[in-house]
């Protein structure tokens, strides 16, 4: 059995602390474009910057840069998470929200919530009634 | 003789010390052990009492359904009845029971390994579905559960019994299976034999480490799945209830991501036993290997593709029906070439028709009617009318049960000698194969019929033309049940006659013939390695049951 | 003739780790390390199930999403971005340490480690704190009055699953850093020997890496 182990080098402390510096300073900006208003690109944005940090963690300090295998595996892992995120959405998107029809007495009443009325979708072009407030 | 054992004359291996059944001794030995033998046969045990217990649900079922009104029960117990049935048979009995009883037993003697590579968490996912078992049988004191084992919401999050507990118990039982499989992967990537190359080890562990590959992906989104179930139930979240702007359609993709996949979690395994068992009693080697290797790994990855197929009617939108409808078909497609290349293993091949083989051609008979019949369901035009009846019973019973038991069977007869050194009753055994093989379509045929001709599934009253489909479904439930108990019977009979079998009865290519039966505890004595593939039968075979090892 | 046909006999010189089914300590640290990469894996999908969850109800009551994550202290949640970002780094170093032998500074970054981590849940107990006291709680217990968009309980039912699932992997990587403070104490870990701790590191930035895709999420969307 080959010791794979031992062939990957050792990473020095200066390279750690270049990443960290990157890390927060991204931080520091992601932090500031949150504050910026670019419309439909915010979330973009935010989880552009979020990939970057996090993949600067996986590549460095999780040393997938010298382990091509294990970053399959961790890829892999993030593929299949994809393919349920898109699938599902794909399927919420491309009907009407469920509303419930036959309201019956509320399970619990509770603020932030008009439980007799249906609550307005954001996406489709069901017909409801406007809470009535 | 070169492969360093003491031989004895009559093909045994001599060992210095006990087996691994008889050493060390005492019971706390096998609750502490990390020996992936003892804790396979924990499991074996484990789950033919759950499955005794799951049968028992069955029977009462099958006993209700003899009148369309009611027969032995009410409504509300019918209902908790099928739900216990399902959950039980799902999570604790056909999830675990071919990879955790034989994969455990055998993959690291497959392999010619001493061990599994974490044996410390192989115990800890025994203890998991321990746990996990109770906690579900605890639902049995808190009302039951009636939601079906499907738990569909808002059902589920409103009604009262059992369902928070028999929710956190299917969360514990995930972890027992993840465990299982982060196992099974790291054992076969790094503890092969010196010269085992991924082509080279035998086919079951192809498929073991496909299930393992979705017991890692797909059972954690059952964890959150379940783990959101219960937040709803507690703290109405609102994530699936329509009332507080969530989806209960939502809760249905979150399920069935995990559950689809989970049903191959169920046949690779069944699957790879044919691999082992058919060139065994064919005496000839594997047709396809490539093929049959590739397709386990395909058909693993491409069960995530598919889970909506459960949620045609469900009221998903017609656009992702028509994808995943479409993706399903394409699952027919690996599974097909497996059949294939085991009956062309068999063909021209010298065929020993002892009981694994029986069942191993049982097997072929029952899945591909399981298979086929899934077209039906996997075609959207056909499901509106089929979703819900006893055809969808019918099939994933033949995919499910059937095949899973008939393979499991079928393992269990094949690698009986090697587990505990004795040999069951062969006729015996023959008999307990044709009974649960004419028991089990004997009961699910009929439901083909019903459900094709509208008998819905979950239904406490029925109509009174389906009472003769019904009646002819119990009785063959009642012979499958006879077949079951005396092949267990025959099994456990076995342990009357003392120790002391040939280690190769069946001729038998692979590692774990190459050790005594049964082996000692740590597999074998030095690193074996092997000199020729694992169904090499190109020299002329000696009988079966002959005591002469060349070499 | 089955498989086998010779055996190894390997000379051991038996490590003081290695494990009775492993043949070298080359092997015993690949294995463990691709158990412990499949079980980040599931980890990965497990928060993953979450986040799917929070994206669809995001995608459907936008309004009430963002009005409710206006009741998050952005400065709260950002330091404690740091932190974990630090302690990250702490842990990567602690893992060089080990790598290279160095006990005294392999200590000092696992106890820095579990200080940024302590400070994280700290600032997670003061912001909990602030919800309590505002009613902002998951489901059926939001009692914060005045709100003018309905149905932010929502938002604060995964903002608590998720900052609470995330905040008892923490909790269990505290406890995971703390055994191996007492084995580098022993003296357990040196260059042909650190395992451990590297798997623990593992674990740890996944526990990071979760945070950074959890505090814009939270936080930062407007």
């Amino acid at each position: 059995m080959e010791n794979t182990a031992h062939a990957h080098p050792i990473t020095s402390p200066k390279v750690y602390a270049v990443v960290l510096a990157a890390l927060l300073a991204l931080t520091v900006v992601t932090v500031t474009a949150a504050g910026i208003d670019f419309g439909p690109y915010n979330t973009v944005i935010a989880l552009v910057i979020a990939t970057i940090k996090a993949s600067l963690v996986a590549l460095f300090f999780m040393h997938l840069r010298y382990d091509k295998f294990d970053a399959v595996v961790f890829l892999g892992g993030v593929l299949f998470l994809g393919i349920f995120l898109i699938f599902t959405l794909f399927d919420i998107n491309s009907r009407q929200t469920i509303l419930p029809s036959n309201l019956k007495a509320p399970v619990k009443e509770f603020p932030g919530a008009p439980l007799n009325k249906p609550v307005r979708p954001s996406t489709g072009s069901a017909v409801v009634t406007e809470p009535a407030k | 003789m070169a492969d360093g054992h003491t031989l004895t004359a009559t093909g045994t291996t001599a060992l210095a010390h006990g087996d691994y059944l008889d050493d060390p001794k005492g019971l706390m030995s096998w609750l502490t052990t990390v020996d992936h033998k003892r804790i396979g046969i924990m499991y074996l045990w484990s789950i033919t009492f759950f499955m005794i217990v799951g049968g028992l649900f069955a029977m009462l079922i099958r006993i209700e359904h003899l009148t369309p009104t009611r027969t032995i029960m009410d409504a509300e117990m019918y209902n908790r009845v099928f739900t216990l049935h399902g959950a039980i048979m799902v999570f604790l009995v056909i999830i675990p029971a071919i990879p955790a009883s034989l994969g455990n037993f055998a993959l690291p003697l497959l392999l010619g390994a001493k061990d599994v590579a974490f044996p410390r968490i192989n115990l800890m996912s025994l203890y998991l579905y321990w746990t996990g078992a109770l906690m579900a049988l605890g639902t049995l004191f808190m009302g039951g559960v009636d939601t079906g084992w499907t738990f569909y919401t808002p059902y589920s999050t409103t009604t009262g019994g059992g369902v928070t507990l028999m929710v956190f118990a299917a969360f514990v039982l995930g972890f027992s299976s993840i465990f299982t499989g982060v196992n099974f992967i790291a054992t076969v990537h790094k503890l092969r034999a010196p010269g085992m190359g991924w082509f080279e080890m035998p086919l079951f562990c192809w498929g073991m480490y496909s299930t393992a590959l979705i017991q890692i992906l797909a059972t954690p989104v059952l964890g959150i799945t379940l783990l959101l179930l219960a937040m709803e139930r507690l703290f109405h979240i609102g994530i699936f209830d329509p009332q507080l702007g969530g989806d209960p359609v939502l809760f249905q993709h979150f399920f069935w991501f995990y559950s689809h996949p989970a049903v191959y979690i169920m046949i690779l395994p069944a699957m790879a036993v044919m691999s082992e068992v058919i060139p065994v009693f064919s005496k000839k080697t594997i047709f396809g290997y490539k093929a049959i290797a590739f397709s386990s790994v395909a058909i693993a990855l491409l069960g995530f593709l598919v889970w909506a197929h459960h949620m045609f009617v469900a009221g998903m939108s017609i656009y992702a029906g028509a994808i995943f409808s479409f993706l399903t078909f394409f699952i027919a497609i690996p599974s097909a070439i497996k059949v294939f290349n085991w009956i062309a293993t068999m063909w021209e091949g010298s065929i020993e028709l002892r009981s694994p083989m029986l069942y191993a051609i049982a097997f072929l008979l029952v899945f591909t009617i399981g298979g086929l019949t899934g077209l039906f369901l996997a075609s959207l035009s056909t499901d509106v009318h089929l979703h819900d009846t006893y055809f969808v019973v019918a099939h994933f019973h033949y995919v499910m049960a059937g095949s899973n038991l008939l393979a499991l069977l079928a393992g269990l007869h094949y690698w009986w000698p090697k587990m505990f050194g004795r040999l069951y009753n062969e006729s015996l055994a023959r008999i307990g194969c044709v009974l649960v093989f004419l028991g089990f379509n004997a009961t699910f045929i009929p439901q083909f019929i019903m459900g094709s001709r509208g008998m819905p599934r979950r239904y406490y009253n029925y109509l009174p033309q389906f009472q003769a489909l019904h009646v002819a479904s119990t009785i063959g439930a009642m012979l499958l049940a006879v077949g079951l108990f005396l092949t267990l019977a025959n099994l456990l009979a076995s342990f009357r006659r003392p120790k002391g079998m040939v280690d190769n009865p069946w001729g038998g290519k692979t590692l774990e013939w190459a050790t005594s039966s049964p082996p000692p505890t740590e597999n074998f004595e030095g690193q074996p390695v092997p000199l020729h593939g694992p169904y090499d039968y190109r020299a002329v075979p000696a009988p079966i049951g002959s005591e002469v090892h060349t070499g | 003739m089955s498989q086998a046909t010779t055996t190894v006999h390997a000379e051991h010189d038996h490590p003081q780790f290695l494990q009775h089914h492993f043949n070298d300590m080359g092997q015993q640290f690949d294995a463990t390390k691709i158990g412990m990469w499949l079980f980040l894996v599931t980890e990965v999908l497990l928060f993953g199930g979450l986040f799917v969850g929070y994206g669809i109800m995001r995608a459907k009551h936008p309004e009430a999403f963002m009005a409710a994550h206006h009741q998050l202290n952005r400065t709260m949640g950002s330091i404690n971005t740091i932190v974990l970002l630090v302690s990250s780094f702490t842990m990567v170093m602690g893992v060089w340490a080990a790598q290279t032998s160095r006990k005294k500074l392999l200590i000092l970054f696992l106890v820095l480690t579990l200080l940024c981590a302590c400070t994280f849940l700290g600032i997670k107990f003061f912001e909990y704190q602030h919800k309590f006291e505002e009613g902002l709680l998951p489901g059926s217990f939001y009692t914060h009055q005045g709100d003018t968009v309905p149905g932010q309980f929502m938002f604060f039912s995964f903002y608590f699953m998720m900052t609470g699932l995330h905040g008892i992997h923490v909790l269990c990587g505290m406890g995971a850093i703390t055994w191996l403070l007492r084995r580098a104490i022993r003296g357990d870990f040196n260059a042909s020997y650190y395992g451990p701790v590297d798997l623990v590191g593992l674990y740890w930035h996944l526990v990071d890496m979760i945070w950074i895709y959890l505090f814009p999420l939270m936080y930062l969307i407007s």
